[in-house]
């Protein structure tokens, strides 16, 4: 008798708990969901879900799209997502209202590497709607059951203005602990309080970050631009093409690797992705 | 097992006794266009010609409904579309079998660690393949080029060989293919004659084909193959009208999409192409495949470059040569091909 095979179309109820308006400009919202039958909450996290991974949330009648997971797997069968308002489906989802239902499939490819990096030291920067995996990935860190499996934890956070900065909740509990270093940077403020560093992320990375050894890793998310001129400064710190991580985007329909449109050379970024290193990268085809 | 024999004059017999147990699907002529239809008394069976469209459209049909659901504010019923229906198509040419294969294998892999489609699964075990092996192989074709075989048998359940007056019926002892055996005064084994006749049409049909150059798969750098002045070249022919994907057998692109009206709902696929813009458009405006320079270079290195690196060097075309003669602008793969594999890349 073959064992059956669930279809991986098939999707779960969610409910919206809360809607929250991150940014100033009120194009990022981020999404608490909480799934409505048991069962799925403990397929979904019995799927050794990992921060770095997505999943796809779908909206009747809208479509689907993937989202990067902004709760940690510590946060027990809480799902947060932070949402830029873009397309179509985006902005059906900034409409909708605490206790509506949608559904999700997921979680869907690659986290970030958790087991190998045990014992490193490790720097999560990011900016922008793409900051959300690095919420997930620092809530999971700073959890008390991994927090010792980790050396040094850094974190750089930027913003255009301290308005466009994300989860000021997070941040302040962050910057109240004594085991992470907080470096939050704008690129312009009046306010000149001291607790923003003023300046892009690359300028931060090169005036605050400690020159490293093959032990540190960077995890890297945030508009092309930022990615782009952040990587001289990290290369002049010391870190390894193969410990400078990335989560890629593409367009995404299937997110199981049959629909097509999401390649990069002959890899595929739904299923044997998001996250690659900068030495991965480095060996793809100019097609991104 | 010795294969069957029978009349040609029989052969719309044998399509009825199939006929009484599945939906039988033969090509048929109308209007100068070669397509699949339903068998019945009216339409002639067209057996010479390659169907416009290939076999693909039973497996990953160009419109599937995947999920019919019903949505409220208070719940969400999603229900699975799996196909169910069983049917037989006659005349497919071998090729198709093998296009049927290739994209099997990517979406029902066997590792548990990918997801498997279970439509196109379903479609799989419900859809019998016929053949009608290729005695005179058509101008476009180049089968034994990739791999294939104008009589070849994988992906089919049965493969018929024209003997002239009479048509040679063998099954490939798939599960089903018992089920295919002409039955009452059909039922008549084949001769030792018959066989060594049919031998020798296979043998004459691939030396035809065996004169058309192989096609090899290009193994230098990937980033010098990207920079090469072909894909120039081709994308200043190219239209971006998609028909090569459309026609393709092994082309399994699909766009999803969503329709929903009064509390009801469906998602459903169609076919898509890398031929066009939007296929990989971001919502916020960047496009990693912006010209059709990129878009022409995905589907000729798709097909002979990332295919074969995760299937064991096998390329992604059969050589049906449906994308050679109807390409309104003539580009043709096998050319690509060959400048692709001359050792070091040809530039320009």
């Amino acid at each position: 008798m073959e064992e059956s095979v669930a279809n991986p179309y098939q999707k779960y109820p969610v409910r919206i708990n809360s809607v929250y308006n991150e940014t100033e400009d009120k194009r990022l919202k981020t999404f608490g969901l909480s799934f409505v039958n048991s069962e799925d909450s403990d397929y979904f996290f019995s799927q050794s879900f990992q921060p770095g991974q997505y999943a796809l949330v779908w909206i009747p009648g809208y479509g689907e799209i993937p989202l990067g997971i902004a709760s940690a797997p510590t946060e027990h069968n809480k799902l947060v997502f932070t949402v830029n308002k873009t397309g179509k489906v985006t902005s059906k989802l900034h409409t909708l209202t605490e206790g509506m239902l949608i559904g999700l499939r997921g979680p869907l490819g690659n986290g970030y590497p958790w087991e190998k990096l045990k014992g490193k030291n490790i720097f999560l920067i990011g900016g922008g709607c793409a900051f959300s995996t690095l919420r997930s990935s620092i809530k999971y860190l700073l959890s008390p059951e991994n927090r010792q499996d980790y050396n040094d934890i850094w974190i750089v956070h930027g913003a255009r203005t301290p308005g466009m900065l994300l989860y000021k909740d997070n941040f302040k509990e962050w910057r109240k602990r004594d085991d992470v270093k907080v470096h939050i940077t704008v690129d312009s403020t009046s306010l000149a309080t001291g607790e923003y560093h003023v300046g892009n992320v690359p300028f931060v990375l090169k005036q605050e970050l400690p020159t490293v050894d093959e032990n540190s890793v960077a995890i890297v998310c945030g508009p092309p631009m930022m990615i782009k001129y952040s990587i001289d400064p990290l290369k002049e710190k010391g870190f390894l093409p193969e410990n400078v991580l990335f989560s890629l985007e593409n367009k995404m329909k299937c997110g199981i690797g049959h629909c097509g449109r999401c390649s990069i050379g002959k890899t595929c970024i739904c299923t044997e992705g998001p996250v690659f290193s900068m030495a991965e990268v480095n060996e793809m085809p100019d097609d991104y | 097992m010795r294969p069957y024999i029978f009349n040609k004059s029989n052969l719309s017999a044998y399509l009825k006794q199939l006929d009484t147990v599945f939906e039988v699907w033969i090509p048929v002529t109308e209007n100068g266009i070669t397509t699949f239809n339903l068998f019945n008394k009216q339409n002639d069976i067209d057996l010479g010609k390659i169907p416009r469209t290939s076999v693909k459209s039973f497996f990953l049909p160009q419109h599937e409904l995947l999920m019919e659901y019903s949505a409220s504010p208070d719940s969400i019923q999603l229900d699975e579309c799996l196909p169910s229906k069983k049917r037989i198509i006659f005349g497919v040419k071998p090729c198709e079998g093998r296009a049927v294969k290739l994209n099997s294998q990517l979406l029902v892999p066997e590792t548990k660690y990918q997801k498997q489609d279970l439509y196109f699964k379903a479609n799989q075990q419900n859809t019998i393949l016929i053949a009608y092996g290729c005695n005179q192989p058509g101008v476009g074709c180049f089968c034994r080029s990739t791999g294939g075989d104008p009589f070849g048998k994988t992906g089919l359940d049965a493969i018929v060989t024209d003997l002239g007056d009479r048509l040679l019926l063998e099954t490939t002892g798939t599960e089903i293919s018992n089920q295919l055996i002409p039955k009452n005064d059909l039922n008549e084994e084949a001769t030792e004659s018959d066989l060594t006749a049919a031998e020798q049409i296979k043998k004459n049909a691939c030396k035809v084909l065996d004169e058309r150059s192989e096609i090899k798969v290009s193994k230098e750098n990937i980033h010098t193959v990207f920079d090469l002045e072909i894909w120039k070249e081709t994308a200043m022919r190219c239209l971006n009208c998609g028909i090569c994907t459309y026609l393709c057998p092994t082309c399994s692109c699909f766009d999803m999409m969503d329709y929903f009206e009064d509390g009801k709902g469906s998602q459903s696929r169609c076919w898509d192409s890398c031929m066009f813009s939007l296929f990989t458009q971001h919502s916020l405006g960047h496009n990693p495949r912006p010209s059709k320079k990129e878009r022409v270079r995905q589907r000729f290195l798709h097909k002979l470059r990332y295919y074969p690196e995760h299937h064991n060097g096998e390329i992604s075309c059969v050589g049906c040569g449906r994308c050679v003669l109807h390409c309104p602008v003539n580009i043709d793969i096998r050319e690509i091909a060959d400048r692709l594999s001359l050792n070091g890349g040809e530039r320009g």
